[in-house]
C-alpha cells in the first residue's frame, strides 16, 4: 500500500487559531479530541509567546507519510482536514514544554560557591 | 477551610521529632510511575546550573518528564534578584541564570498553593515551630517548605528535593507526599 502524498499549507491568516479556536476554554465533552485540541492550543500559544509564528501560510510541504500514521492523528484529533492534522502534530512537537532537558543543559552557568541566602 | 485546619491536631505533637535514618527516606524515585509531573524545590533550579550537584538519574529524570513549578520555588528564586549585591563581580552571572530560569517557565505550568495548602502548611510549621523550636527565618523557610509539598501533592506530582531535614519532618504530617530526595552530587563522589 503507497503512502498517501499530501500537500498542504501551514497556517491559515492565523495559524494560532486555526480549526481549534473553538477548543479554546474545552470542557472537554468529547474527551481526547477535545484534550488533544487543547494540547495543540497550548503548544501554538507557547509558540507564539517564543515569536517564532510567521501568522501565515506561506510554508508549502509535499510529503509522504503512512496512511496509518495520519489517520492515527486524524483520529486522536476527532476530525479535520490534513493542513489541520499536521499543523496539529508539528504544532505538538514543536510547542513543547522541554523546560527539564533546557535546565538540565544549563549546566556550569552558575559559580559553585553561589547559594540562595534569603532564609539564612 | 474547616478540613485544612482539622488535618492536623497540634494537641497530639507534643515532642520534638527525631530526624530518621536515610534509608526510611524516599531517595529512591524509581518507586514513583514514570510519567508523573515533577515539581523542583528550589535548590534543584540552582543545583542544576552547577557541576555534577544532581545524581544523574535525577538529572535524566528531569529531563524527560514534565516539569511543574511552585510558585513559591520561583518566588524564593527571585528574592536573589532583590538580595544580590550589585557591586559583587559575580553579580551579572547568576542575575542572568535566574532571569533566563524565570522567563523560560511556561505560566500554565506553574502550581501555587491552593488556600487550603496555605492554611495546612501553616498549621503544619507552627507545631513544628514549636516542638523543633525553631525560630525566625527557620519558621519562614519550613512554611515555604510545608507548601511545596502540599501544593506538589495537589498537584500529583513528585516534589524533587535536596532538602533532606526539613522533608523528613514534613512527610511525618503529609505520608502521602511523593517526595525524591537526592544527595548534593559532587559531595557524594568525593
Amino acid at each position: 500500500m503507497g503512502r498517501p502524498r499530501i500537500s498542504i499549507v501551514t497556517s491559515k491568516a492565523d495559524p494560532s487559531t486555526a480549526g481549534f479556536a473553538e477548543s479554546a476554554g474545552a470542557t472537554f465533552e468529547n474527551g481526547h479530541a477535545d484534550i488533544a485540541r487543547a494540547q495543540v492550543d497550548l503548544a501554538i500559544d507557547r509558540l507564539k509567546r517564543r515569536g517564532v509564528l510567521a501568522g501565515k501560510r506561506s510554508a508549502r510541504l509535499s510529503v509522504r507519510v503512512d496512511p496509518g500514521l495520519m489517520e492515527a492523528a486524524r483520529t486522536r484529533l476527532g476530525a479535520g482536514s490534513d493542513s489541520e492534522v499536521v499543523t496539529a502534530a508539528l504544532a505538538l512537537l514543536g510547542g513543547q514544554d522541554d523546560f527539564g532537558a533546557w535546565l538540565v543543559s544549563q549546566a556550569d552557568t552558575l559559580p559553585e560557591d553561589f547559594e540562595l541566602e534569603f532564609f539564612k | 477551610m474547616t478540613a485544612a485546619f482539622e488535618r492536623h491536631d497540634p494537641a497530639s505533637w507534643r515532642r520534638g521529632l527525631a530526624y530518621r535514618a536515610r534509608s526510611v527516606l524516599p531517595y529512591d524515585g524509581s518507586a514513583y510511575p514514570a510519567g508523573l509531573p515533577l515539581v523542583l524545590d528550589t535548590t534543584v533550579y540552582i543545583d542544576l546550573r552547577k557541576v555534577s550537584r544532581v545524581p544523574a538519574a535525577v538529572a535524566a529524570r528531569i529531563s524527560r518528564d514534565r516539569v511543574l513549578h511552585s510558585a513559591v520555588a520561583l518566588s524564593e528564586l527571585a528574592t536573589a534578584l532583590g538580595l544580590l549585591d550589585p557591586a559583587h563581580p559575580n553579580t551579572p552571572t547568576i542575575r542572568t541564570a535566574i532571569e533566563a530560569t524565570l522567563r523560560e517557565v511556561e505560566p500554565e505550568s506553574v502550581v501555587a498553593p491552593s488556600p487550603d495548602a496555605w492554611i495546612e502548611a501553616a498549621v503544619v510549621s507552627g507545631i513544628l515551630a514549636r516542638t523543633q523550636g525553631f525560630a525566625g527565618m527557620d519558621r519562614r523557610r519550613l512554611l515555604n517548605d510545608a507548601m511545596m509539598v502540599i501544593s506538589a501533592a495537589e498537584a500529583g506530582a513528585v516534589l524533587v528535593s535536596r532538602n533532606r531535614r526539613d522533608m523528613d519532618l514534613l512527610l511525618r504530617f503529609r505520608p502521602d507526599a511523593r517526595i525524591w530526595l537526592y544527595d548534593d552530587a559532587s559531595a557524594v563522589r568525593v
